[in-house]
């Protein structure tokens, strides 16, 4: 799965967009990496099985002057739960819900959602320029507890 | 399917000033339990917070979200499934409007007026769509006007003009036919090469209109 992100990141390059390149980044990061996990009606952008825990990923990215969609925490919750019934036959102790994006987050949205067990990962102007793959993996390790494959 | 619509205001606005300011002005009012429990992302999530809701046209309900500094977000659903994505774009544009002259009439909170407006479609899941819209305004036009597709005839007839006045053909009503050819031929393959290189390998989308 990995080294078929490396050649589809290798063979974009820079055309690729953000919301991609921050995907098939986290995708390389993180052993026990699944993109477009499929959950019932919907899917998750990427969903990370590491020992019994198993952290779910969406990556909402647009204008970032736009506040993040109110909507999030609702969707986060649904992944969530979809995660836990899918997961149920094998022993999961922690679904841990991630939204990485580059909308506006003001620190009450931060607050409400860390209030719901849902955490939030920034990305910042210069990273949608210049996207640090090693520095935003290990930004997301920290935050996550996830175990980062990084070299 | 439901859409969020953000309004950008000229000034930080409160949550309180907002409510005191749509109240009985958009709709029929509805408790806010009741609108969620007739949302497909809310019924089993409700937010802990919103503010207001109150029904549309188009068989559609409001909710007003939240308010953050100068930005204020509504979530606009259909009553039922059976409200379609153009019925729902369709009161989008609606209450839109109505929004924006509610909040422009607000004589004593001239901060309230909208700046900007954009909204974007999400499926009963939350996931984003990928479409989305944005307010008109005398900028957005003057922007696409001003873009190539409209300055490419002008931008062409000046060069013709330029080169055929530096090549003293005025006079020579032939060759400067071919010149002319030649110059509309030239930029034509400029554009398409650019335009290769720019939109390599993507799908061009257009949204069908109403």
């Amino acid at each position: 799965m990995v080294q078929e992100d490396k050649r589809r990141l290798g063979r974009t390059g820079q055309n690729v967009g953000l919301h991609e390149r921050v995907l098939t980044g986290l995708a390389m990061g993180f052993k026990g990496s699944v993109p477009d996990f499929p959950l019932g009606p919907s899917e998750a952008d990427l969903l990370v099985h590491q020992g019994n825990r198993v952290a779910v990923f969406e990556v909402k990215t647009g204008d970032p002057e736009l506040p993040l969609p109110a909507s999030t925490s609702a969707q986060m919750l649904l992944l969530k739960e979809r995660v836990r019934q899918q997961f149920l036959a094998k022993n999961i102790d922690d679904v841990l819900p991630v939204v990485v994006t580059n909308y506006r987050v003001t620190p009450d949205d931060q607050k409400e959602l860390e209030e719901q067990g849902i955490k939030v990962v920034r990305i910042g102007s210069a990273a949608s320029r210049g996207y640090d793959l090693g520095n935003f993996t290990r930004e997301v390790a920290n935050l996550t507890g996830l175990q980062a494959d990084l070299l | 399917m439901y859409c969020e619509v953000v309004v950008k205001h000229k000034a930080v606005i409160t949550e309180a000033t907002l409510q005191e300011t749509l109240r009985g002005r958009l709709g029929a009012e509805i408790a806010l339990d009741k609108a969620y429990r007739m949302s497909a992302l809310y019924r089993d999530h409700p937010p802990a917070h919103s503010l207001d809701a109150f029904e549309t046209v188009g068989n559609c309900f409001v909710i007003v979200r939240k308010v953050n500094f100068r930005f204020s977000t509504y979530h606009i659903e259909g009553n039922t499934e059976a409200v379609s994505v153009e019925s729902l774009l369709g009161s989008v544009q609606d209450f839109a409007g109505l929004l924006l002259e509610v909040l422009s009439s607000a004589p004593t909170k001239p901060g309230f007026q909208a700046r900007s407006l954009a909204v974007q479609l999400f499926e009963d899941t939350g996931g984003e769509t990928g479409m989305e819209g944005k307010l008109i305004t005398p900028a957005s036009i003057f922007r696409e006007q001003f873009g190539w597709s409209s300055l490419r005839s002008s931008v062409i007839a000046f060069a013709t003009a330029v080169l055929l006045i530096w090549l003293g053909l005025k006079q020579e009503p032939l060759k400067a036919s071919i010149y002319s050819f030649a110059i509309v031929v030239v930029f034509t393959l400029l554009e398409a090469s650019i335009g290769s290189v720019l939109t390599s390998g993507k799908i061009k989308w257009k949204l069908r209109q109403r």
